[in-house]
Order: C-alpha cells, then sequence, then structure tokens
C-alpha cells in the first residue's frame, strides 16, 4: 500500500529530472553535431543524390506498374519532392551513436528496425506526391477527374501526412523515442542492465520489457504498414472496382482525346479500343476509333465500328449522326466508305 | 509520453507512453486534415504565414538587407522566397501542439504549453525566415543547404526541446493528478 501511496503521488520537478533534461539536451546537441557532420561526408560521396535516385526509381516503378492508366507517364521526371532526401537516415544514425544508455545490440536492433521503415516511407510519401500531383495536373490542364473527390481528398489528407508532416514529425518522433528509451535504460536497476547485454533468460522486468518496448516499433511500423497498405489497396483494387463500374469507361475516352491531341494517336486508338472492349456506351469512342481507323486508311473497319456503336449507344441522337454518317459515308468530314470515287 | 527516472519501477514507467504515442499519432492525423480544410488555411494558416513574412522582412530590413514582402513571397536580391506550408513552421507547430495535447497534464498546463510553443516556434522561425533572407542574399547556392538540411532539421529540434522541457518541469509536476 505504501509503494502504491508512493507510486501515485504527483511528482515535482526534482533535481534528478533536471539532471535527465540536461543530459537528454546534450545528446540531442550531441545528435545534432553529428548530423551535421555525417550531412558534409554524405554530400561529398554524392550519397543524397544516390538515395533521392533510388527512391525516385523505386516509386516510378510502383506507380508504373499498378497504374491503370498511362498517365503517370506525364509526371515531370526531374522533379524530386523534398522528402527523400537522406537527413531523416542521417539523423536517425545519430540518435543511433549518441544513445550511449542502451546497449549496441538493442541500438541496432531499435534504430535498425526504423533505418528499414523510413525508406518504405519515402517510397510512399513520393508516390503518393506523384499521384497528388498528376491528378492535380489533369485536372487543371484537361479537366480529367482521375479520382472521385472523397479519393482525391484521402491523397491529398495522406500526401500532407507522409511529406510534409512526416518530414518534420519523423525526427519529432524519433527525438521522442531516443529520449525515452534512454531514460527507460537508466531508469533500469544497474544489475539488471549489465544483464541484458550478456544474457536474455529474462527476469520478470526484462519480460515485461520486452513485452511493451516493441511496442514503438509496432506503431511506427504499424503506421507505415498501414499506408502502404492503403496505397496498395488503392492501387489494386480501387481501381479494378472503378473499372467496372460503367461511369470508368468514360475515362478512356477522355484519355483517348488528350493523347490525340497531344499527337499521340496509337495510344488514342488503343484507349477507344480498350473503351469499347470494357463495354462503353459512349458514342464518342466509336466515332473517334472509326475517324482513327479511316484516317489509317481502313474504312471498311471505321463502317464497322459504327455499326456496332449503333447496337450498343442508347443516346438517339448519337444513332441519328452515326446513321447518318454512314448514310453519307463521312465521319467528321473524311470519308469512311465513299460510295463514289471522284475521277 | 512520460520520461523515466532512474530506479523508477518499471511497470510505471511502460503505462503512458503507449497511450501517449496513440493519441500523438491520433492528434497527428486529425491536425494534417483539419490544417486542409479551407477555413483553417484561410483565416489561420495564411494570416500566420503573413505575419512571418511581414516581420521577418522587417528584421531583414532592420539588420541592413533589402527585402520586400508581397503576399507569401521575399524578395531579395533579384530571388523570390515563397514562403509555403512547410516553411512557415506551422507543421513544427502543429507536431509540438500534439505532442503537448497527448501528453497526460492539467489542461491549463496544457494551454500554458500550447501557448509557449506558439510564441517559440514563431519567434524560431522568423530567425530562420531572417538567416535565409541573409543567405538568399549574399550566398544563394548555400541556400538549399541552409532551408533543408539545417534549418529543418534544427526547428524540429528546437521544438522538441521546448516540448522536453515542458513536459519535464509544467508537464510533470502534473503528471500523476492527470494520468
Amino acid at each position: 500500500l505504501a509503494g502504491r501511496h508512493k507510486a501515485r503521488r504527483p511528482e515535482r520537478a526534482t533535481p534528478s529530472s533536471r539532471g535527465a533534461l540536461r543530459e537528454e539536451v546534450f545528446r540531442v546537441l550531441a545528435a545534432l553535431g553529428l548530423y551535421l557532420l555525417f550531412y558534409l561526408v554524405a554530400r561529398a560521396l554524392a550519397f543524397d543524390a544516390a538515395y533521392s535516385a533510388a527512391i525516385q526509381t523505386i516509386s516510378r516503378n510502383l506507380i508504373l506498374a499498378t497504374e491503370h492508366f498511362p498517365i503517370y507517364a506525364r509526371a515531370p521526371r526531374a522533379w524530386s519532392p523534398v522528402i527523400a532526401h537522406t537527413f531523416t537516415m542521417l539523423f536517425t544514425l545519430s540518435l543511433f551513436l549518441t544513445s550511449t544508455r542502451l546497449s549496441w545490440k538493442e541500438r541496432s536492433a531499435r534504430f535498425g528496425t526504423i533505418l528499414l521503415v523510413l525508406p518504405a516511407l519515402h517510397v510512399l510519401g513520393w508516390t503518393l506526391v506523384m499521384k497528388y500531383e498528376v491528378a492535380s495536373q489533369l485536372m487543371v490542364d484537361d479537366k480529367i477527374a482521375v479520382f472521385s473527390p472523397w479519393v482525391f481528398q484521402s491523397i491529398t489528407a495522406l500526401t500532407r501526412l507522409t511529406t510534409h508532416i512526416s518530414y518534420q514529425a519523423v525526427p519529432f518522433g524519433l527525438l521522442m523515442l531516443t529520449v525515452y528509451w534512454n531514460r527507460e535504460a537508466a531508469s533500469r536497476p544497474v544489475s539488471s542492465r549489465r544483464d541484458r547485454t550478456r544474457n536474455h533468460s529474462g527476469t520478470e522486468l526484462e519480460r515485461g520489457e520486452a513485452a511493451t518496448l516493441p511496442l514503438y516499433l509496432r506503431v511506427g511500423a504499424g503506421v507505415a504498414l498501414g499506408m502502404s497498405g492503403l496505397l496498395l489497396v488503392y492501387s489494386l483494387f480501387v481501381e479494378r472496382v472503378q473499372l467496372v463500374n460503367p461511369d470508368h469507361v468514360e475515362a478512356h475516352v477522355a484519355l483517348a482525346k488528350i493523347m490525340k491531341a497531344s499527337g499521340h494517336t496509337v495510344e488514342a486508338t488503343r484507349q477507344l479500343e480498350d473503351a469499347i472492349a470494357e463495354g462503353s456506351r459512349d458514342g464518342d469512342a466509336y466515332l473517334l476509333l472509326a475517324l482513327q481507323v479511316s484516317g489509317q486508311g481502313d474504312p471498311a473497319r471505321a463502317r464497322q465500328i459504327l455499326e456496332e456503336g449503333l447496337l450498343v449507344v442508347e443516346d438517339p441522337t448519337w444513332q441519328d449522326r452515326a446513321r447518318s454518317y454512314l448514310q453519307s459515308g463521312e465521319v467528321f468530314g473524311k470519308p469512311v466508305m465513299p460510295r463514289t470515287r471522284l475521277p | 509520453m512520460k520520461l523515466p527516472r532512474e530506479n523508477e519501477s518499471s511497470s510505471r514507467v511502460t503505462q503512458g507512453p503507449g497511450r501517449f504515442v496513440i493519441f500523438f499519432f491520433i492528434y497527428l492525423a486529425v491536425g494534417s486534415v483539419l490544417i486542409g480544410l479551407w477555413p483553417v488555411k484561410d483565416y489561420l494558416v495564411q494570416p500566420w504565414t503573413r505575419v512571418n513574412v511581414i516581420l521577418s522582412a522587417a528584421l531583414s530590413r532592420m539588420i541592413g538587407i533589402d527585402v520586400v514582402s508581397v503576399g507569401t513571397n521575399l524578395l531579395v536580391g533579384g530571388m523570390t522566397l515563397n514562403v509555403l506550408d512547410g516553411c512557415n513552421g506551422v507543421f513544427a507547430l502543429l507536431i509540438f501542439a500534439c505532442a503537448v495535447l497527448a501528453f497526460p497534464a492539467k489542461l491549463s498546463h496544457k494551454a500554458a504549453g500550447v501557448l509557449l510553443g506558439v510564441l517559440m516556434i514563431l519567434g524560431t522561425n522568423l530567425i530562420r525566415l531572417v538567416n535565409l533572407v541573409y543567405i538568399a542574399r549574399y550566398y544563394p547556392d548555400s541556400l538549399e543547404f541552409f532551408h533543408v538540411f539545417i534549418w529543418q532539421t534544427l526547428i524540429i529540434v528546437i521544438s522538441f526541446l521546448l516540448f522536453l522541457g515542458w513536459s519535464l518541469t509544467l508537464g510533470g509536476k502534473t503528471q500523476g493528478q492527470a494520468a
């Protein structure tokens, strides 16, 4: 009871807490100094540029491999969000070296895990930024919404969280973990500290710590994995779900218009064929494809496409237009199947 | 997160941190959504950014640097420094505030902590902006180094030290009552 009462008494700022504060402030400042030193070395070895390039390459390949439409190829190649810099990695390394209250084994396990999670977070951030930027660009330049409003809002919030905020929240979290881990190590009985470095057979204290310490790693890894999971779900599931949405195939047609306007006629044709193959009921898909095919010198195929469109497209106005094109032998002024040839 | 003291009972040590970390992340996620909403942007973030820009321009002129503030831009020596969301200290303040709010302490002490954070982070950010204006004016090639590698880290370190000091003094005094 006395022990419990003592444990519940309000704490006061004591000399020991001031000592702890001094020690931790010194640790943080030492880490900052080491970080600057590491930065100079990394800069001299061009490590930062290599790391950014690696993150970009992984992210770009991930995007290109999972995208349904070839729209992310539009993203500027040279552009690099600030998140891909190495500063969090170097800072983690500095904190690893300055965590003198922990054994080397503990440091390696804890900070090593962080060093593995950080690149995953950078890849995720870069991927989200790219999706956000390209979606915004398409919306502004081409009036195409590649995301539904709620998906766009979610991506915007996730992007903010994984880039700007995580850019500063991650070092803040690292500092909190470092200070906590070091104070926790300082609070262990001396014998326990010694035992931990030699064997891990496990007193109750050690088992308790072992059960609770990985919580931070679990939370950190859980957040990173959760966000990665959201991205994966979006890429692999949501886009596929949208694919069976009758409205979704219209995006093929919209993209075909962009491709055609920018001179990518082969890709435009492919998009239109995809739209029709996926059951598009958009008359423009049939008209545009007929125009493309006709322009490539295959009027019979163009006529066939329009006739297929008549079976699918329910819009009576379009049907009237298509019939008139078939009868006159013209699509947008170009001959589909001229009935008479001029001498 | 409650910072353990020397020879403190392990069970006490490990009770608070999980709760703190969870609340910290929840507040951070909510905060990141909130600061993206237009009323928060228009009536809080933008005015805050303009205050930063106007004050840093005035301070820069006081030390002899010819700089003009236009909206959220600082025009110096043919360069335009656009003070964006990441450069106005809002995220640092958000992170600090989330940490203070997640920390087990009395509400009045949390409010004092947040107010202290607003003043300190605004002050630090002004020093950062004046320094970046100086670098842009006289050492433009080093701007990225100072902008990304020095100040981003420094402002977080300062925010963290502020939080550490608060949690071990004002926050620490009331932990037992509030937790």
